[in-house]
């Protein structure tokens, strides 16, 4: 008999403690830790994979007849990468989203990023992490950038080359003379793109 | 006895494990009292169907992160930033808070007929809303409150009848003014978008709650007639983009200078540049944001360069 109340005892206290880990927290002290930028153990390198549009289905929200703002929503990445310090990082070569799937997206899309474009920023973040750290990531990326930047819009839009020209300026700050004279010939080589640059203001962004 | 005692104890022991089942967790969906906070402040309300959801407690999530972001602005500056202090009032988080308050005030759920939730004279009422979404599913967040707003100008011209809109729980809205900052949400809206991106499209829908320089009576019966104003500064509308652009043809450019996206890449350009409390992925996703926002202004550098004029900020009723 003894025993038993025991058990039951021991069974309320487990069946308690789970029923208390269901119900929602109170008001601890910082709630929005796992949002706060600075907290937030985002794992800036994990691979996402590219989304694809599901089969047959890609509805294209007609025109609005008065042309007002409507966004649809497509196949995006996941937010969040999964929050895990160790998780893959990207370390392949960078490869811009092609004009066409840009096009398709923005169809079903007209407002947001393009998934594709925010999936090559995903990469971007990895690789320039990295390229930060040490000149040989630095020289590898900076030469994918350099080809980026100087690809005709017809292959690479402007959007993108207007993310590789402010990374290569970023990196051509951080490291001073090794890339000072590649990037001036690059300012020289796509004025188009150095213009919209310069006309964000992106190429002051000081590390 | 013993038997009985153990069945008991089985039995509580299931109805404990059973209770911590539910369909979500309610971290997913209840507001953390910081949100509620943030909602409160920002006098926004949610339609009752859009209680409990996920839509709402991300709508929260990201009016929070918008107002801890440290984007005071730098010694550089940069031609793209010398807008956001006359776009938003002021060159804090704080400042863009508050543009966001006066122009995003009602969230309603985008599956649903925005329709079903109009009254005039106190009954649900059929009325045909100019320019309405049409596959409103689909639909990650459109601004609902310009086209409701003329709607109501159009009943009143007419027939002398006010609009409302019921949000439920006894909340009647009379629908008085663009800004009244009705959106509208959609299945887009969701943990699959980037919180970045999100938080833009927050910034964008609230601009086209401005109607500048006001809604002539010619427009009004345009847009009787579903025809865009020739004011298409009115609700800041979009065109198609141009010959030559990436995304030529389709209805994702603005029409006019400062118009939604042009304020979206203003907002985006500052955390590209100077977020002072962001990783570098959340810079990099604005980075792509602000070139693909500035990418749909027509000469964006123009524009940026100040020879296309001041934004204007402003919103005016019906011109008398």
């Amino acid at each position: 008999m003894k025993k038993l109340l025991v058990i039951l005892f021991l069974v309320f206290v487990i069946g308690a403690a789970l029923w208390l880990r269901g119900q929602p927290s109170g008001p601890s002290p910082e709630p929005e830790a796992a949002q706060a930028p600075s907290e937030a153990p985002e794992s800036a390198g994990a691979v996402t994979p590219k989304p694809e549009p599901p089969a047959g289905e890609a509805p294209v929200p007609a025109p609005d007849a008065l042309g007002m703002p409507q966004t649809a929503w497509s196949d995006l990445p996941n937010q969040d990468p999964p929050p895990v310090d160790d998780a893959p990082r990207f370390t392949g070569a960078l490869e811009s989203p092609s004009v066409e799937s840009l096009r398709e997206e923005v169809a079903r899309n007209p407002h947001g990023t393009p998934p594709s474009l925010l999936l090559y920023a995903q990469r971007m973040a990895d690789r320039m992490e990295a390229a930060m750290q040490t000149g040989d990531e630095a020289d590898r990326l900076f030469a994918e950038l350099e080809d980026c930047v100087r690809s005709p819009t017809e292959r690479v839009t402007i959007q993108v080359q207007v993310v590789c020209y402010t990374n290569a300026g970023r990196l051509s700050r951080k490291y001073g003379g090794r890339f000072k004279e590649r990037f001036e010939n690059l300012v020289a080589s796509a004025p188009t793109v150095a213009s919209m640059v310069k006309a964000m203001g992106l190429d002051e962004i000081v590390e | 006895m013993s038997r009985r005692l153990g069945f008991v104890s089985s039995c509580i022991l299931a109805l404990q494990l059973l209770a911590g089942c539910g369909p979500s967790s309610d971290t997913e969906t209840e507001l953390t009292p910081q949100e509620e906070a943030i909602v409160r402040a920002q006098g926004l309300q949610f339609a009752e169907a859009l209680e409990g959801t996920r839509e709402r407690k991300l709508v929260a999530q990201d009016l929070l992160r918008v107002s801890k972001l440290r984007i005071e602005a730098d010694e550089t500056g940069g031609l793209a930033d010398r807008w956001f202090n006359p776009i938003f009032g002021g060159d804090r988080s704080a400042d863009v808070m508050r543009y966001l308050r006066e122009r995003l005030r009602v969230v309603l759920p985008g599956d649903g007929d925005v329709s079903d939730l109009l009254r005039v004279a106190n009954r649900p009422a059929r009325i045909h809303v100019p320019g309405k979404m049409r596959e409103p599913a689909l639909l990650m967040a459109v601004n609902a409150g310009v086209n409701l707003w003329w709607t109501a100008e159009l009943l009143w011209a007419e027939k002398r009848d006010r609009l409302y809109l019921d949000l439920g729980r006894g909340r009647v809205l009379a629908v008085r003014a663009s800004r009244d900052g009705i959106i509208q949400l959609g299945a887009g809206y969701s943990d699959r978008m980037y919180r970045m991106d999100r938080m833009a499209t927050l910034i964008h829908e609230a601009r086209h709650s401005d109607c500048v320089g006001g809604l002539s009576r010619e427009d009004l019966r345009r847009v009787k007639e579903d025809q865009p104003p020739r004011n298409e500064q009115c609700g800041n509308l979009h065109a198609p983009c141009p010959e030559g652009h990436a995304f030529a043809g389709m209805p994702a450019c603005d029409a006019i200078p400062w118009g939604a996206y042009a304020v979206e890449g203003v907002y985006l350009n500052r955390v590209a540049k100077g977020c002072l409390n962001c990783k570098e992925l959340d810079r990099q996703a604005a980075l792509a944001g602000a070139a693909d926002r500035f990418s749909r202004v027509f000469e964006a550098s123009a524009l940026l360069r100040g020879q296309r004029g001041d934004p204007d900020m402003s919103s005016r009723g019906l011109i008398p």
